[in-house]
């Protein structure tokens, strides 16, 4: 049985941020939710300063305290070990987002896409408005509808219900990558199987130390973060520098 | 004085209904929730209802379970504003889950039960215990004090009240992901302030009745001494959980508790503190103003403001701090303030509840004991 897991390399991510972009697009998301997100860190004194930029998604705990303690099983685990939620199990309690320790989960609280269900012109005078348009699309929700979706889970999920990152059930299922690895375009994302020795994720995690996002809380997560962000080089020396040594002195 | 008081209610009524109804026709936008700040004042009233009804439960069993015979005179009021409580409770969870589209989805919680949840425990345990509720108050009405069936009520209230509230507690002692929830203290928190809770609202009824009907009866003087007695006991006691939480959370390296410290130099922490347990425990304390019906009344009423204060304190304590992703272009600590609705909400909850009780005091003869 396969155990799906994901590398991302620090030293490969630009921190383009196409992957929250992709992300948006093949699930549509409604605006200001975000499955693919990210946490920067800026950390330092002038003039030495490192930044950091961590891509996040959901982590797909084997652990996941989200699945524990959700009351009708809407939030469950699917093949490949992915975290997968049915909307139409959902009760809208949100405990999940109570007990998610990466902040991952995302409650609708009005109705996605609802901009899209304006019937008045966007340009005064104008013969367009947004119905029109999402009809003239052939689509539901918003013209840019991406259907696939619907295969394993709702392609817009429907207010009062949670909403996550899914590792792209609906593609993993038919064989394909999620669209965020799909989309990174230095390859910085890396997806496969845990169970499968000559997986390109066991070379990874085999050549590298990898860090999973609070894994003392005993969730364990299956997104590895591998290397840095920034090789930096610096001087070599033993750390005292001249000035240093004349005030320890003085 | 009982039309205007009806009439207040009904006002009180008009506006929560307005409030329910945009709640479940457009969903929990209306509230001014978002993804850090997610349990809010709605909840905050199932917190302070569910507690005080288990607090009132309690007190109810004291003459049917202990044998502690004395408190008979309040054994049918607390059982009555136990069930008001618990119904108004349930609604204000019911409220919070959102639009009718996922009130519908609560079928699932026995179509696809989840036996680790304790979430799912609370909602079985709490449909459960409001029927058990109901079947007490049914019983001691009428007049069945002794009977089998009233003691099995008696018992299985006292039963489903442990059970509902040990759920509710894990809810929030499990959550490994919020320790500013203060984990299995709350257990602690939770009982004490419930049963301080449920006393207060004893005290408030009692003497409430006591002034609109013209007196306390000399006979239940000793009991209601007794009682008054007890309430500032129980008001020492919170006091203590209440510093002892302090201490948890000042001296706690964990940066999650810098949600508490936030939320504990803000305005709700200290009507907690002076509204809801001080001022009043100084009050009980003065002998001149503890035998005063007035004052047992303000300072029962002080309680409740404040206790309630404390759930909405209890609940931002572990949501002020935005965790993982969610801290990505947001302040260190977000701030909350109530919508309309949320407002509404509340209202409603505190008007039902007084309506129930308004109405059991009018036909349901409270002040009924055992022959």
């Amino acid at each position: 049985m396969a155990r799906y897991a994901m590398v991302i390399d620090l030293q490969q991510c630009t921190g383009c941020g196409g992957c929250i972009i992709a992300c948006m697009n093949e699930n549509n998301l409604p605006e200001g939710v975000r499955w693919s997100g990210k946490m920067t860190e800026t950390l330092g004194r002038y003039p030495f300063v490192r930044y950091h930029y961590r891509p996040t998604l959901c982590n797909h705990c084997e652990n996941a305290p989200c699945v524990r303690g959700c009351p009708t099983k809407a939030l469950h685990k699917a093949e490949g070990g992915i975290t997968a939620h049915d909307p139409n199990k959902c009760i809208g309690c949100r405990y999940c987002m109570v007990n998610c320790p990466y902040g991952v989960i995302h409650y609708n609280w009005r109705k996605p896409h609802a901009e899209w269900e304006d019937t008045t012109a966007v340009i005064p005078g104008g013969t367009s408005t947004p119905v029109e348009t999402v009809r003239r699309a052939g689509a539901k929700g918003w013209p840019i509808q991406n259907p696939d979706p619907d295969a394993t889970y709702a392609s817009i999920r429907p207010t009062g219900v949670v909403e996550k990152c899914t590792f792209c059930h609906h593609r993993v299922v038919n064989g394909e990558l999620p669209y965020c690895v799909e989309a990174c375009p230095a390859n910085a994302r890396i997806f496969g199987d845990l169970d499968d020795p000559r997986s390109k994720v066991n070379q990874l995690l085999g050549m590298f130390r990898a860090e999973r996002l609070r894994e003392e809380l005993g969730t364990r997560p299956r997104v590895y973060y591998i290397r840095e962000f920034c090789p930096c080089a610096y001087e070599p020396g033993k750390g005292m520098v001249q000035a240093d040594v004349q005030n320890a002195i003085a | 004085m009982s039309k205007v008081w009806f009439g207040l209610l009904g006002v009180g009524l008009l506006f929560g209904l307005f409030s329910a109804l945009t709640v479940v026709s457009r969903g929990l936008g209306v509230y001014n929730a978002n993804d850090v700040t997610f349990w809010v004042l709605p909840m905050s009233g199932y917190l302070f209802f569910a507690l005080t009804a288990a607090g009132l439960t309690f007190l109810s069993s004291l003459p049917s379970v202990f044998g502690m015979k004395q408190y008979y005179p309040i054994a049918k009021r607390a059982s009555l504003l136990a069930g008001a409580a618990l119904v108004v409770g349930v609604m204000c969870k019911g409220l919070d889950l959102g639009p009718l589209s996922t009130l519908l989805n609560t079928v699932y919680l026995a179509l696809s039960p989840n036996l680790y949840s304790p979430v799912w425990w609370m909602a079985v345990l709490y449909g459960i215990y409001i029927a058990i509720v109901a079947l007490k108050f049914f019983t001691i009405h009428k007049g069945r004090w002794h009977s089998t069936g009233g003691k099995t009520a008696g018992l299985l209230a006292l039963l489903l009240m442990f059970m509902s509230y040990t759920a509710l507690s894990i809810v929030f002692g499990t959550a490994d992901a919020r320790p500013a929830f203060f984990g299995h203290f709350t257990a602690l928190y939770f009982a004490v302030t419930a049963v301080t809770c449920g006393m207060a609202v004893i005290v408030l009824a009692t003497f409430v009745h006591f002034a609109v009907t013209g007196g306390m009866p000399k006979e239940q003087e000793p009991l209601f001494n007794n009682i008054i007695k007890l309430f500032t006991v129980l008001l020492a006691v919170s006091l203590f959980v209440f510093i002892l939480r302090a201490v948890i959370g000042y001296t706690s390296l964990q940066e999650a508790f810098d949600g508490f410290r936030h939320i504990a130099s803000t305005a709700i922490y200290q009507i907690e503190l002076w509204v809801g347990l001080l001022i009043p425990l100084l009050l009980m304390l003065i002998p001149a103003i503890r035998a005063s019906t007035a004052g047992r009344i303000l300072a029962s009423a002080m309680v409740l403001v404040g206790m309630f204060f404390g759930r909405l304190v209890m609940l931002l304590s572990a949501q002020v701090k935005p965790i993982g992703v969610l801290a990505e272009n947001r302040p260190e600590f977000v701030s909350y303030f109530p919508s309309m609705y949320e407002f509404g909400i509340i209202i409603l909850a505190f008007s039902l509840s007084m309506l129930i009780y308004s109405i059991g005091v009018k036909y349901w003869n409270l002040e009924a004991t055992p022959e």
